[in-house]
């Protein structure tokens, strides 16, 4: 692997249900790095916690942050920083290490940008994160360099509108260069092709891909869409609910075979399903919440009908750790064979 | 979660105080307005809060003052109901029509007056007119409600009218219309019976409250309050205010040893009718504590 | 220009809202008994006439004498430099310690922060005229003064559920701002917070301040009666009192204007700070594309 740019360490993010008060674990002792450079898609089902790992790991929470454990490193410019709190429920994120470090993406981009600010305020007010000493004229020229470089037509007059004045592929735009103004390392984009008609999914598909080449990014995709992943991705990080259950290279995640876990061969075929018309395999309902004391993914698995009775067992009475499996591929599933 | 139970508890105990009180008050057979025993006596079995500067029982007026606002209070709810939810539903659920744009001014215009300056001057106007004030001053009570109930229109007619309004674009009205419901059915049961039951009754309590805090207020005037000598526990207050400055004299001790403090409090309640300041105040806070209380909690019940 | 269209209308429903108070409480007051006979003296032989005089006397600053032969829109004017500061303070007042409780020290004070705001709560349920009173009796404030007028001030700030209108609806808009993506995009890169939460805080504001104007006039005239202060309650409540007609209504037309104006005022705001309002979607991304 390259220079490493980011290592998550048993990270673990408690939410406190609004109904009842209980605490709910939402992200399960999520271990992970990023290399300095990848493009990384972190895939699985709604509900996943693919966007709270991220958000907490950001510190992106709402107004009463979950509590946090385990420990994240970020390697910058200038050196190496602990992420990760020091109490459990203390705020500390990313932006402790250097202010506009990491970038986010958000899901809905008009959500993300302030309606009563011009588009070119909000440019402008990343750029100065990451050039403090730069003169108005200067932050509103640079302003424009980032919104061309987003592929805006006429960035001088996009920069004079409001948000609401913007299509949703526009503002998915605009939405990139205000997280890139601040000249960032690290790249989260949030489905960032969510609700985007199919011509201007692939051009913000492309435009990441060109960005994320030109600055030497990081890029890490939460997403839904197998397209991105194969069009895209180096590697991909699967979560099940709050777990990692693998993390491999592209290539191994789309290669059939028995290495893989059987949540990711259950995803591709659902997905291969719906791109042939066929109709979608049968599965069992996810069990709620987290399993306790035994793969997450034992109800729903369908190697439990072929595998070895031992092995069968350790499913139901163990949670499966992420164990090597060649080169840079992990697997959490007792059943993966080489 | 908590804090929603806790409201919904407490607003519960002191209604239900209120309501007890109320019905205490029919069974008990001491006029109110007569003098019984000597004045600003202490506490006593004979007189459980001893008795004002005129020698009346206090306990008693404080009873009998819940007349003053229960059955007038229920009446200015029920005007307000008649009125504000035939209006709010239709301003809601037909937000296009020209009748909306008109009601609409109307609440605008009737929300502009300030609820106790449309209570005083319309009362004086109905005081003037009349040729016996003394004779209609029971009906007086009645008119304060009405006149409240007006004035809460407007609030209970716009709230009601933007959740309606928000229901009649749901998906769920949109396919009731599409199964052949008629309108009259979707607005009654879909709409205000199902979702709006909550806010109706949070602004019901907010408007009682409201008409306690304004009877309470023209009471202690005097003018266009609770005639005396029938008790509120607005003029209550008003009647003891020469006696309250003596209690303040009288609780301020030369020294602040505790047993001197002691003997203040002792005196200022024995002597200088602490109680009579205390009890209605207490009253007036604990009442419309509770009913906000009770507001807030159907506030929360429903998203 | 939607926004000049919405403003047009605002206003014009401003003035219809002023003119038809004009008409219902002159109304009103006419048909008390003698009203008419001491109208047709000054030369307003019918409603109609006495309503006409009555609006060229609002624009000509002369309303005419009250049964008191005082010139009423000295009176009003007198009332009114007594009241609206009273109003303005309080309103300053409540919304700067709200802001200050909900924005500076939010959850920060932990137990002891929620133990205050419950204290702030349990007092602001206490109508007005009884925190005038105990202010009265317990306090001994006296019948003039900057210390009267302090303590009116913070009355006001407090009575009639004001201070906890104002806690309960800062902190629901805070709270609700504070969770939109925009904010924690702002904390993430760094930029300043701040100026996004003060420009979106500055309509709730303005709006819980206008939609207070009302109790607020209220909480005026009992506490005026209460206390003793000259202004704009007191002199209303004796023109009540005395049924005194040009008094009377050129008061309730005063304070009903300023709870009129109060509303449009929130809306001049809204097409300040909000684009939405301001411009036209359609007109301009044609301009763009």
């Amino acid at each position: 692997m390259s220079t490493p740019l980011l290592r998550v360490e048993n990270l673990s993010v408690g939410v406190t249900d609004p109904l009842d008060g209980q605490e709910v674990v939402v992200v399960d002792d999520v271990s992970f790095s990023l290399g300095r450079g990848e493009v990384v898609a972190l895939v699985g089902e709604s509900g996943s916690g693919k966007t709270v790992l991220m958000r907490s790991l950001l510190g992106i929470t709402s107004a009463k942050p979950g509590v946090m454990q385990g420990r994240a490193t970020a390697w910058t410019e200038e050196g190496e920083a602990a992420l990760a709190p020091r109490r459990p429920g203390r705020r500390r994120s990313l932006t402790t290490v250097r202010p506009g470090w990491a970038g986010y993406v958000f899901q809905h981009p008009l959500e993300a940008l302030d309606p009563y600010q011009t588009v070119g305020r909000q440019v402008a007010d990343s750029v100065r994160v990451a050039r403090p000493r730069a003169s108005t004229a200067e932050r509103r020229e640079r302003a424009e360099h980032w919104l061309a470089q987003v592929a805006l037509p006429n960035p001088r007059a996009v920069a004079e509108l409001h948000p609401h004045e913007l299509s949703g592929g526009m503002a998915q735009r605009v939405a990139v260069a205000v997280a890139l103004a601040t000249e960032p390392r690290f790249l989260v984009a949030d489905e960032p092709t969510t609700g985007l008609d199919w011509s201007v999914r692939r051009e913000v598909l492309d435009l990441l891909a060109r960005l994320q080449d030109e600055q030497g990014l990081t890029l890490l995709l939460i997403t839904h869409d197998f397209a991105v992943v194969r069009h895209m991705a180096d590697r991909v990080l699967v979560l099940y609910q709050g777990r990692l259950v693998e993390d491999g290279p592209r290539s191994a995640f789309f290669e059939p075979g028995p290495g893989e876990h059987p949540y990711s061969r259950e995803l591709q075929a659902r997905v291969l399903a719906l791109e042939e018309g066929r109709p979608p395999p049968p599965s069992l309902r996810a069990p709620s919440g987290p399993a306790g004391a035994s793969c997450p993914y034992v109800k729903r698995c369908a190697r439990m009908a072929v595998g070895r009775e031992h092995d069968q067992e350790r499913c139901y009475s163990e949670v499966p750790p992420l164990v090597p499996f060649g080169d840079g591929h992990r697997v959490a599933c007792f059943l993966s064979r080489r | 979660m908590r804090l929603r139970s806790l409201s919904a508890v407490l607003g519960a105990i002191v209604v239900s105080i209120l309501v007890g009180v109320r019905l205490l008050a029919l069974f008990v057979h001491v006029d109110p307005a007569e003098p019984t025993d000597a004045p600003l006596l202490g506490p006593s079995s004979a007189h459980l809060l001893g008795t004002d500067q005129l020698g009346r029982d206090l306990l008693v007026r404080m009873i009998e003052s819940t007349e003053a606002f229960a059955v007038p209070g229920l009446f200015a709810v029920l005007v307000a109901l008649l009125v504000g939810v035939p209006l709010g539903a239709a301003i809601g659920f037909w937000p296009r029509a020209k009748a909306t744009a008109v009601a609409r001014l109307g609440l605008t215009i009737v929300g502009a007056w300030p609820r106790l300056v449309l209570v005083v001057v319309v009362v004086a106007i109905f005081m003037v007119s009349v040729s016996d004030p003394a004779e209609w001053a029971g009906l007086r009570l009645y008119v304060l409600a009405l006149l409240v109930a007006i004035s809460f229109v407007p609030q209970l007619a716009q709230e009601l009218s933007e959740r309606v309004l928000t229901f009649q674009r749901a998906q769920f009205v949109e396919a009731a219309r599409a199964h052949g419901l008629p309108d009259h059915r979707i607005l009654f049961v879909h709409i205000l019976w199902a979702n709006c039951r909550e806010l109706v009754l949070r602004q019901c309590c907010l408007l009682f409250a409201s008409f306690l805090l304004v009877e309470t207020s023209l009471s202690y005037l005097g003018d266009y309050g609770v005639p005396p000598p029938r008790p509120s526990w607005g003029n209550i207050l008003s009647d003891v205010r020469s006696q309250v400055i003596h209690v303040r004299s009288l609780a301020r001790p030369d020294s602040w040893a505790p047993w001197d403090i002691a003997l203040g409090l002792e005196r200022a309640i024995n002597e200088g009718a602490a109680l009579a300041l205390l009890a209605p105040t207490l009253a007036i806070v604990v009442s419309i504590g509770g009913l906000l209380a009770l507001a807030r909690h159907f506030a929360e019940t429903r998203g | 220009m939607p926004a000049l269209r919405l403003l047009g209308r605002r206003a014009l429903s401003f003035a219809l809202v002023v003119f038809v108070s004009s008409v219902v409480f002159g109304g009103l007051l006419w048909t008390v008994p003698g009203a008419a006979e001491k109208a047709a003296e000054t030369g307003n032989a019918s409603f109609l006439d006495w309503l006409v005089s009555f609006w060229r006397g609002v624009f000509t600053g002369d309303l005419g004498r009250s049964y008191r032969g005082v010139p009423v829109h000295e009176m009003v004017w007198r009332g009114a430099l007594r009241s609206l500061p009273l109003i303005a303070m309080a309103l300053i007042l409540s919304l700067g310690s709200g802001a200050v409780l909900v924005l500076a020290i939010g959850d920060r004070l932990g137990r002891l922060g929620r133990v205050l705001r419950g204290a702030l709560h349990a007092l602001s349920l206490c109508p007005v005229f009884l925190l005038g009173y105990l202010a009265l009796v317990l306090f001994a404030v006296p019948p003039e003064g900057p210390r009267q007028s302090f303590a009116a001030v913070v009355i006001l700030a407090m009575g009639d559920g004001m201070l906890s209108d104002v806690l309960l609806g800062l902190d629901s808009e805070y709270r609700r701002l504070r969770e939109r993506d925009f904010i924690q995009s702002a904390r993430l890169r760094g930029t300043s917070v701040w100026k996004h939460v003060l420009a979106h805080m500055a309509l709730p504001v303005a709006q819980i301040a206008a939609s207070r104007t009302a109790w607020l006039i209220g909480g005026v005239l009992v506490l005026e009666m209460v206390l003793g202060i000259q202004g704009l309650g007191l002199i209303g409540y004796r023109a009540a009192d005395t049924a005194d007609l040009p008094l009377l209504v050129a008061i309730t037309v005063f304070v009903t204007a300023l709870v009129a104006g109060a509303s449009l005022g929130v809306d001049v705001l809204r097409v300040l700070v909000d684009p939405r309002v301001r411009k036209d979607r359609r007109d301009l991304s044609r301009g763009v594309a």
